[in-house]
């Protein structure tokens, strides 16, 4: 199969595993579960955050991943965090070699939010690491953001869920400003000529690719990469190269 | 892993190789949303890449009391290729004396299905404005594509039996409510349900399929709102057999659209 394949491979970079809020029809959203959906593609690499995270709960995010994912290496952990105890959270980030984090602010059980007067000491480690921080735009104030990049420009931030209304005016000024900001292309980004365009204004190096897991369709975030019309290599670059390359160059 | 030949043909990024035709797609001045694309050559090359043979097309303005506008557009823009390209007749449901003359302009441009959506005027489906597009409709034995969202499905159940000769398409379904979906299609045999939503939530073709409607789907995108490769995907990768795939994806509605066998 895998000579057939459009791309070298697919690395999705937004897969959540664990027991959601409501349950799914369908399986549980554990290992096996995500192995056979990604095996029909195949989807050979992820970044897998827990469904513990959407309560902010970085301790049972943590920990329920690590079990969850025990035992194989194609799936990598993201690592929850949150902004107090930064030392802590590096030396088990260190532990347990998870190469990306992921942060969940303006949630109401741990309140905090991305400026950085709050999470400065967060962004000065993640900038100095080069560890990717993962962020929904659902739970993400555009505002707070740009300020955050502001004082941090090297931080390196990949934001998930971007809306699939049209063209997105706030999206796409973050782009303009901060060249560390990178976009995954996911099921519901679903957006006529998008990739494309997205692609000749910024660069495909800044986007990277996912599937929505195990909410959405996977097949339908292969064909909307493999007909967006993008060229070979750019195609290449998202679908894999460029979570790579970022995953590559963290220094832990 | 087996995969079937739409599959195989999917994942090496190559035009499908069977009947596809998209039911639900809007173009032309004054969408919603802010585009990256809106010209029917964009709407070809995306066609040409997915395999997509038609695509019928209802205009942006026809949709919001604008069909005049849309009318003229509408005549540039399947002049491109009208082999390919098709117009749904849209009316400005509000207005009632501008109805009859433009289902009948529409008519005259050679469209042969009617489109209506609930938030042009904020009217329900059951307003006697709409009596006479149904009457039009019926008249012609034309299909309709109607937008919903689950709740106009109570608005629309009377008018089933009352214009038997339209084949009344419910546009996203299965986005809420889908047992009530499920339902208007069993129980009326000129109800038929159009896929595209762009949430792509999982299994929700595999479901219809499961209700015993494989011939009474039919497959839609919603380009240029929406992204035509995303949504093929819910269907080229559902687990269903490769002959529910066919029908899906283009042998109903050249049956139900064009008014042919495939």
């Amino acid at each position: 199969m895998k000579n057939e394949l459009l791309v070298e491979r697919l690395f999705a970079c937004d897969a959540v595993i664990g027991r959601p809020q409501v349950p799914f029809p369908g399986p549980e959203p554990v290992l096996e579960d995500l192995r056979r959906r990604f095996e029909r593609f195949p989807i050979e690499r992820a970044l897998v955050r827990s469904a513990a995270g959407n309560y902010a709960l970085h301790d049972l995010a943590n920990q329920t991943l690590i079990r969850h994912l025990a035992g194989q290496d194609a799936y990598e952990g993201v690592y929850q965090i949150d902004p107090l105890d930064v030392p802590e959270h590096f030396a088990r980030i260190r532990q347990y070699r998870m190469r990306s984090v992921s942060l969940k602010p303006n949630n109401s059980y741990r309140p905090f939010c991305l400026f950085p007067w709050c999470c400065g000491d967060l962004y000065k480690m993640l900038e100095e690491k080069k560890i990717p921080l993962l962020l929904e735009w659902g739970s993400t104030v555009p505002n707070e953001l740009h300020e955050a990049m502001t004082a941090f420009p090297g931080l390196r931030v990949i934001m998930l869920s971007i809306p699939r209304s049209g063209r997105q005016c706030m999206v796409e000024a973050l782009m303009r400003q901060h060249k560390e900001l990178y976009l995954c292309l996911h099921t519901r980004f679903s957006v006529f000529g998008g990739y494309p365009a997205l692609c000749r204004e910024f660069g495909s190096h800044r986007f990277v690719w996912g599937c929505g897991y195990p909410e959405t369709e996977e097949g339908s975030a292969v064909t909307g990469l493999f007909y967006s019309g993008l060229d070979q290599a750019s195609l290449e670059a998202v679908a894999h190269g460029n979570i790579e390359r970022l995953l590559s160059e963290v220094e832990l | 892993m087996k995969h079937d030949i739409l599959e195989e043909r999917a994942l090496k990024g190559l035009p499908l190789n069977c009947l596809v035709i998209d039911a639900h797609a809007h173009i032309g001045t004054g969408s919603y949303f802010p585009l990256y694309a809106n010209t029917a050559r964009s709407f070809l090359e995306c066609m040409d890449r997915t395999g997509c043979s038609k695509c019928f097309i209802s205009h942006y303005s026809g949709l919001i009391n604008y069909t005049d506008l849309a009318l003229e557009e509408m005549k540039e823009i399947i002049a491109v290729c009208p082999d390919r390209l098709h117009g749904y007749i849209t009316a400005d449901v509000a207005y009632e004396k501008d109805i009859a003359r433009q289902l009948q302009a529409g008519y005259d441009l050679g469209f042969r299905a009617v489109k209506i959506h609930v938030s042009s005027s904020g009217l329900p489906y059951s307003h006697p404005n709409y009596d006479r597009i149904y009457a039009f409709t019926d008249e012609h034995r034309m299909p309709m594509l109607i937008h919903t969202w689950g709740n106009e499905l109570k608005d629309l159940e009377g008018q089933y039996e009352k214009y038997p000769h339209i084949s009344f398409i419910l546009g996203h379904a299965g986005c809420c409510m889908k047992e009530e979906y499920v339902r208007h299609a069993r129980t009326y045999p000129n109800v038929f349900l159009e896929t595209c939503f762009s949430a792509s939530p999982k299994g929700l073709i595999e479901y219809f399929v499961r209700q015993g409607l494989t011939d009474k789907l039919l497959w839609g995108s919603d380009m240029n709102f929406y992204n035509s490769e995303h949504q093929i995907g819910r269907v080229v990768f559902a687990e269903i057999s490769l002959e529910d795939k066919y029908k899906i994806l283009g042998r109903n509605a050249a049956r139900i659209l064009l008014n042919r066998e495939a």
